[in-house]
């Protein structure tokens, strides 16, 4: 680690970029650098208002009233850079162009402008033979629009935190005027140009960075607490962090000279996939070659997923890949090497819900809808703020820069070319096509096409690799092991297609992403056991919260890989889980839905909001394990006993726990409930049989039951709500004892506690040795049941019952039918056993 | 120097009233030949000025109190003065400057006033702000009793030559 801050410290030296150009690698090539040229420090003033003057002089006063640090002297003067009109015409020319008998048109216009106007032509013919420009300018005045450039000077240009500064102080002055324009009711001033959407860029892309990362960090260290009940695990968790951030950093800053901003929004995903790594090692209860393998597969397949990534001509996806592949490799040696070899497994049970139908369909959906709506446009690498966006409008519908303009344009040159030329008596006329004129939003459009083939054929070369890898790794279940990544990413293809209409290239490109991480799920999932879904489970989380939370990041380039990854991530566990192979049959349980997280997260709930509300969610936990799980529906056919029991599961809970608000038991009013409540309070010793009606655990609310009371159950059937009851409970009024410890001299034990005037419990539903058990004391035997009356409230059934165990039994009997008789929704038995 | 200032600003107003025959001559950059035009020129002091060509071609350019009207063979056009605000401007100018007020240009002219051998004047007009320059680089007005040439240099280079021709008296 140390090696690597010293690394990150030598390689100090870089440069953040952030300029669209540089993120998609413009910067090379002599088109692009013509493009870039001369609008990289120009800012552009617009102004409308209801007289051209009026645009005019707020325009000039603007300027005038800019601090001299801001515009370079020669700037300062009116006039539109001229620079920038190249193949600018007005509507109306753009109408005449679009005909030859408009082109002609034009032609005589220019000469006779030329030859006999009084007023000097504001070009040259040489400059402007047809008088295009000098149109466009007047045009201007017509629609009482004063358009004006001015130039940053390099030293804000050169730096961003200046450029920053300088642009919000601009767009605060401009706030400002409008605001002093009574709201625009007089004149509106608005800016645009590549500074200031840069600047723009670059402060949001740092405030986003900043977001994500807190919630990123503060969503893995919450879900640590969770899932390990301590924070004893967070610095350890902390550490691997560290260290992949710091050796991705090192590797970047080591292999570019400079980083674009973007980079570091991408680089903050980082945080949910390695800690990957960590959940599998802490949450395996075996630390054996088998999970090393798992881990190496998996760690091997994203790797070969950011290969492409690292050989694509995008900057900023070569960064990130870099970036990604050596944090994730520092992360996993970190785990393999530094992390403890014995750590004790924390459970942490999962649903599954089948979406296998869901993604078949859609896999084929993708096919038959085609490839052809795969294509980028500028508009998805960028969308710039609203007040931007509207100045940018106005200057897109005052400025022809189309390609077709152009084309007419050409055309006038060689209809009416040699007729202005001798006209005007000139020596030679030729068109000059600008650069600008191209469009750059149609270069960027075509280059982006390009991009975006080239990904899609690299997406199919790495989805080959991988499966190679996964041949050579697992042989015949390699097939078994690729298809849930195939059919998420067909999923995934076609879900982007429905919500956005096309597939861009960021989609494809975070689709890489998606391989290589879906195939880590499937390779645990399928080859690490049972243990291995909680851990998986934890990574899923984790990088659902990094990648996720990019979807509401406003950068069309990273709120696609949100999408894509945010949903992608989730649908291909699913699939994992549903094309697992078959594990060994569990023994029926009743906890088999039972969460410790799921129970402290509960009685969070009812601490933070109230029984009430906790029985509220109890009730919809019930009602979706009965909608989501065929056995519970066959155990029991209507919903309202699963709800029943769910809450009476809440109140079992909070009781178990001495929580403050608990529900209200009262005993009924016969002569058994008065002379078991006098047993107990005299500390007589009461030898209590319940049974599985009602909810027995309630029975300590009952006020008058101050006493002790002794419990012998099966501690590991119902082993989690114990192992809540221990870790939370206060007032110790239940000792609950394994019935796997029952022996000889339990009995001995037992008749210390009811000699002591404490009360024994047992069930006398689950064999009759509870019978004999109580006869073998000489204290009051009574039948208890708490029944649930209404939401909250439960009534306290009892019957003495004789000392004499047959007669014990059957008197037991009979109560218990007549109660399962009277309350069968509040019967809670789920499997054969008695 | 002041009466000098005060026979230009008189032939000016004489001229703002009266009718002339022009013939332009301009040599633009990059062109090889001078561009010979001609037509006539009727001007109503606060009404409007009327720059008829009939040389090389017809068309006419008539500017109001506050629109200007081209008309050529393509048809006619009307254009409000509101939206060509550096017309309005020199028009004011202009008819302030005719009505007395020396300083009329003040701000966008420097002016220089020169005697001529002939007894007559000529005023010089350049431009105060360098953008402006880029058009104009300056105005040449001459004459006696009323204006006769006007030279104006463009910025980039090209020459145009006015010469007037009494008409009509003033009305």
């Amino acid at each position: 680690m140390l090696a690597n801050l010293l690394l990150a410290t030598l390689a100090f030296a870089f440069t953040i970029k952030t300029s669209i150009y540089d993120m998609v690698g413009m910067s090379s090539t002599e088109a692009m650098s013509e493009l870039r040229s001369g609008t990289d420090d120009k800012v552009v003033l617009i102004c409308t208002s209801s007289k051209a003057e009026r645009s005019r002089q707020v325009v000039m006063d603007f300027l005038k009233a800019l601090p001299m640090e801001y515009v370079l002297s020669e700037d300062r003067d009116s006039l539109p850079d001229a620079s920038l009109l190249a193949d600018k015409v007005c509507h109306e020319d753009a109408e005449l162009l679009s005909t030859k008998e408009g082109r002609a048109k034009i032609a005589k216009k220019a000469i006779r402008r030329y030859v006999s106007s009084p007023m000097p032509p504001m070009f040259s013919p040489a400059e402007d033979p047809f008088c295009l420009k000098e149109r466009f300018l007047a045009s201007l005045a017509s629609d009482r629009v004063a358009i004006q450039t001015f130039t940053l000077p390099p030293a804000v240009v050169g730096d961003i935190d200046r450029l920053i500064d300088v642009v919000d102080d601009l767009r605060g002055r401009i706030a400002a005027a409008n605001a002093a324009s009574a709201g625009g009711s007089e004149f509106v001033l608005s800016m645009t140009g590549v500074p200031v959407h840069t600047a723009i860029t670059a402060g949001e892309c740092r405030r986003q960075i900043g977001y994500l990362t807190w919630f990123s960090l503060a969503f893995i260290a919450l879900l640590s607490v969770f899932v390990f009940r301590s924070v004893k695990w967070i610095p350890l968790l902390a550490l691997s962090l560290a260290v992949s951030c710091l050796a991705g950093a090192a590797a970047l800053f080591l292999c570019f000279d400079s980083v674009h901003l973007m980079t570091l929004v991408f680089g903050t995903t980082v945080l949910g996939l390695v800690i990957d790594y960590s959940f599998h090692w802490l949450l395996s209860p075996k630390r054996d070659s088998a999970l090393r393998r798992n881990l190496v597969v998996s760690w091997l397949t994203t790797e070969i997923s950011l290969l492409p990534l690292i050989l694509s001509t995008l900057p900023v996806l070569r960064q990130t890949a870099v970036f990604l592949a050596v944090a994730l490799a520092a992360a996993l040696a970190f785990v393999l090497l530094a992390y403890p070899k014995k750590t004790k497994a924390i459970t942490f049970p999962l649903l599954t819900f089948p979406l296998l139908t869901f993604s078949l369909f859609l896999f084929p959906f993708s096919f038959l809808h085609g490839c052809s709506p795969v294509q980028t446009n500028p508009a998805s690498i960028y969308h710039s703020p609203e007040e931007l966006a509207a100045a940018d409008r106005m200057l897109a519908e005052k400025w022809m820069t189309g390609a077709g303009a152009s084309e007419d344009i050409a055309k006038l040159y060689a209809e009416q070319g040699e007729k202005v030329k001798a006209a005007l008596g000139l020596k030679e006329i030729r068109f000059v096509r600008p650069v600008a004129a191209k469009g750059p939003r149609q270069q960027l459009e075509k280059l982006l096409n390009e991009l975006t083939r080239e990904t899609l054929e690299r997406l199919s070369v790495a989805l080959v690799m991988m499966f190679f890898a996964l041949l050579f790794f697992f042989r015949r279940r390699a097939v078994r092991t690729f298809l849930p990544s195939a059919l998420a990413l067909g999923a995934m293809f076609a879900i982007v297609l429905l919500s956005e209409g096309v597939v861009n290239l960021f989609h494809l490109l975070a689709m890489f992403l998606l391989a290589g991480m879906s195939i880590d799920y499937t390779v645990f999932l399928h080859n690490g056991g049972k243990e291995a879904r909680r851990p998986a489970a934890c990574s899923l989380f984790t990088s659902m919260a990094g990648f996720g939370a990019l979807y509401f990041v406003s950068f069309p380039v990273v709120s696609a890989f949100g999408l894509v990854l945010g949903l992608g991530l989730p649908l291909s566990f699913v699939l994992a889980l549903a094309l697992a192979p078959r594990l060994p049959k569990d023994e029926e349980s009743v906890e088999k839905a039972v969460s410790p997280i799921g129970l402290e997260i509960l009685f969070l709930v009812y601490r933070l909001f109230g029984l009430s509300f906790l029985h509220g969610c109890a009730a919809a936990v019930g009602a979706t394990i009965w909608c989501c799980s065929g056995s519970v529906r066959s155990s029991s056919p209507r919903l309202r006993k699963v709800i029943n029991f769910t809450r009476s599961l809440a109140d079992k809970l909070v009781v178990m726990a001495g929580g403050r608000r608990l529900p209200k038991v009262v005993a009924e009013g016969s002569e058994d409930a008065q002379a078991f409540i006098a047993d107990v309070q005299s500390g007589k010793g009461v030898f209590v049989l319940s049974s599985h009606v009602g909810t027995i655990e309630v029975l300590t609310a009952l006020g008058e039951c101050s006493r002790t009371f002794h419990a012998w159950m099966d501690f590991d059937r119902t082993g989690v709500f114990n192992r809540f009851y221990l870790n939370h409970a206060k007032r110790n009024l239940v000792v609950i004892h394994p019935i796997s410890e029952f022996g000889m001299g339990t009995v001995f034990e037992a008749g210390d506690y009811i000699d002591g005037g404490d009360c024994l419990l047992m069930a006398g539903d689950r064999g009759d040795g509870a019978f004999s058990f109580a006869a073998a004391f000489d204290h009051p035997i009574y039948f208890v049941s708490c029944i649930a009356e209404r939401d909250g409230h439960y009534k306290v059934v009892v019957h003495r019952l004789p000392q004499e165990r047959k007669a014990m039994k059957n008197k037991y009997d009979e109560i218990l039918s007549s109660l399962i008789a009277i309350y069968p929704e509040q019967h809670y038995v789920w499997n054969d056993n008695k | 120097m002041i009466i000098l200032l005060a026979s230009a600003v008189m032939a000016l107003r004489m001229a703002l009233g009266s009718d002339a025959d022009w013939t332009m001559e301009r040599q633009l950059k990059g062109s090889d030949r001078m561009l010979v035009s001609s037509g006539t020129v009727h001007c109503a002091m606060g009404t409007g000025i009327v720059w008829k060509t009939t040389f090389p071609f017809e068309s006419s350019v008539t500017m109001t109190t506050n629109s200007m009207v081209f008309v050529d063979e393509d048809g006619t056009r009307v254009k409000p003065l509101s939206d060509l605000p550096y017309y309005a401007e020199i028009r004011e100018r202009t008819d302030a400057f005719a009505a007395g007020n020396e300083k009329a240009f003040e701000g966008i002219f420097d002016l220089t006033r020169e005697e001529r051998e002939d007894g007559g004047w000529k005023l010089v007009f350049e431009p105060e702000f360098s953008k402006m320059k880029m058009l104009v680089r300056s105005v040449e007005i001459t004459g006696a009793a009323l204006p006769t040439n006007v030279v104006m240099q463009a910025g980039d280079g090209s020459v145009s030559k006015i010469s007037f021709r009494e008409k009509a008296h003033a009305r």
